[in-house]
């Protein structure tokens, strides 16, 4: 029997190799595109943010766009303008932002007077990595306002403590406040965003190929429910009466079906290094595991309907529904937030994960 | 031999009810029935694929079954399919396949064929061959002839009595007329109950019935 599997993984290989160029490229040409279209300048900023300001001082809006266009905040944060406290909460409760921000009457005055005023930060829940985001970039922002505030304060204890007169004061504070200006303007990066966007989008692409490529192995269930023969009762029958065990027919037939996606999968590899993506030379090996996972349940999936149109059909529509759930499709970032936290019990997930671990790692 | 015991198969509804057949060796038994009688049923229970809810099967020797559905890999050719169900090696099954029992099937002629590229009539001679070839004292064959030309329903009408001639047990479930007439005795199937038929009537006037 061993032979004839044999014969017959290698008869069978030029209708899986066609269904996987067919299915491959279409898979690949939509993912990538995708991605460009995610990870253009300006078009994707997973964090929202609502805020509100109060118009008791010009130097709010200008502190608004001078943060807002920050690189660094401009790339990872969209801030969003609200006209009231009560449409800043609103919008955090129906989770429209992430967070949102509600700055003082008399925020502005403050920070010259020493006053201090806080600003109030609103979450939802606080649980999130993006609200984590929110929290960390709010901590960086007060720091870099607390650093400003202290030397212009430190100007004003210096003049009064050295008896220097209030003309004079005022023209070293200037001098100090258009120091602190230029200073903020001149580094309008909390962080080094150019850095950030490129893992951003390199981790995308690990992703997305993955993804793609366990959801191109999966929906295999098209090409090799015609392969596998445990769900016709002829086969069964014969197999019974042959002394082979509906286990053993099972076993094979899986080791047939992993054989040529292992087969796939160095096509797929050599296609990836040809168009210059890096990946592990390792994962020859290391995707082994992956290959057998997947292909127990394409062949599981094969023996459970009675037809091949059946088995292709349910399959589409599960695989294709769980792999949306678990990110592989779009960015878990797009999707609502109850179905980002349902992700983390999406067995997919991890095959994903796992097999970018093998892939890139 | 095998005996049939007061076999009964429920599955939502019962599909046979209380059934006894015996069959000795050289003996050819037809079942006859409509669609949905149970035919297919009592072959597979004959089989031990099933498990009668009641009653017992006793069958002597090893039983091969050809389905009416063929058990064949079409991206194979037919010595792989026959080899994918022994552990022969190729003189043996060549061996075999001229013997003077398998010859009457013809499947050398076309042993490097591939199963998709075959017509209907040789692949219900290879099926037919490749379980014939591992040597069964009872033989189980369901719409045997269904779909076949003239002279590969002769051909395997030929094996049928040869095997009998050989000692071989044969159960038959067909509508066909002309598989009757090799048959020693024929049951007829209506409702779940089996009871023999008298073949001095037209077939299809037992089946009317």
């Amino acid at each position: 029997m061993i032979k004839v599997s044999v014969k017959r993984v290698i008869a069978f290989i030029p209708y899986a190799a066609a269904y996987f160029i067919v299915l491959g490229l279409t898979a690949f040409a939509i993912a990538f595109w995708s991605q460009n279209v995610l990870f253009k300048d300006g078009s994707f900023s997973a964090v929202k943010v609502a805020c509100y300001l109060p118009d008791d001082s010009s130097l709010n809006d200008t502190g608004f766009s001078l943060v807002s266009h920050m690189n660094s905040i401009e790339s990872s944060v969209s801030l969003i303008k609200y006209d009231s406290e009560d449409e800043v909460r609103e919008a955090v409760d129906d989770e429209e932002a992430v967070a949102g921000l509600i700055i003082p009457e008399g925020f502005a005055s403050g920070i010259f007077t020493g006053e201090n005023l806080q600003i109030e930060v609103v979450f939802k829940s606080a649980d999130t990595f993006d609200e984590h985001v929110v929290k960390d970039v709010m901590l960086v922002l007060a720091n870099d306002l607390g650093v400003g505030q202290a030397s212009v304060q430190t100007v004003y204890s210096l003049c009064d403590e050295y008896d220097i007169d209030a003309d004079q004061t005022s023209e070293i504070v200037s001098v100090a406040q258009a120091n602190e200006l230029g200073y903020a303007i001149d580094r309008m990066s909390i962080f080094d965003i150019n850095t950030l966007d490129d893992i951003s989008v390199f981790t995308l692409t690990q992703k997305i190929t993955a993804a793609a490529l366990i959801y191109i192995l999966l929906l295999s269930v098209f090409v090799f429910s015609y392969f596998c023969k445990g769900s016709n009762d002829a086969f069964i029958a014969r197999a019974k009466l042959s002394g082979i065990s509906p286990v053993r027919f099972f076993i094979t037939e899986t080791c047939c079906v992993a054989s040529m996606m292992y087969v796939i999968y160095v096509l797929f590899f050599a296609a990836l290094n040809l168009a210059d993506i890096d990946i592990n030379v390792r994962s020859l090996l290391l995707i082994i595991p992956v290959i057998t996972i997947i292909s127990l349940i394409v062949t599981g999936v094969c023996y459970c309907f009675k037809t091949p149109v059946a088995s292709a059909y349910i399959s589409f529509s599960v695989f294709t529904v769980l792999m949306y759930l678990a990110g592989g499709l779009l960015p878990l970032e797009f999707l609502p937030l109850f179905l980002q936290k349902g992700a983390v019990y999406n067995p997919l997930r991890l095959l994903i994960d796992l097999t970018m671990e093998v892939m890139f790692s | 031999m095998v005996k049939i015991e007061n076999v009964t198969v429920k599955y939502k509804k019962t599909v046979l009810r209380d059934v006894n057949i015996q069959a000795d060796k050289g003996e050819c038994i037809g079942l006859l029935g409509l669609n949905g009688s149970g035919k297919s049923t009592l072959l597979t229970t004959i089989a031990g694929i099933k498990k009668p809810s009641q009653g017992r099967i006793y069958a002597e020797g090893k039983i091969g079954f050809v389905t009416q559905e063929n058990a064949l890999i079409d991206e194979l050719n037919a010595y792989d399919n026959i080899l994918m169900w022994t552990s022969m090696k190729k003189d043996e099954i060549i061996k075999a396949l001229n013997g003077p029992q398998l010859s009457i099937l013809k499947v050398t002629d076309f042993l490097n064929v591939k199963v998709r590229n075959m017509s209907g009539g040789m692949k219900k001679r290879l099926a037919l061959a490749s379980v014939f070839i591992t040597g069964p004292d009872v033989l189980l064959m369901d719409e045997p002839l269904s779909a076949l030309d003239i002279p590969a329903k002769n051909d395997i009408l030929s094996f049928i009595d040869a095997f009998k001639a050989n000692g071989g047990i044969i159960f038959i479930a067909s509508h066909e007329e002309n598989v009757f007439a090799h048959c020693d005795r024929v049951y007829h199937l209506k409702d779940g109950r089996c009871q023999l038929a008298d073949l001095t009537r037209p077939v299809a006037e037992i089946l009317n019935d």
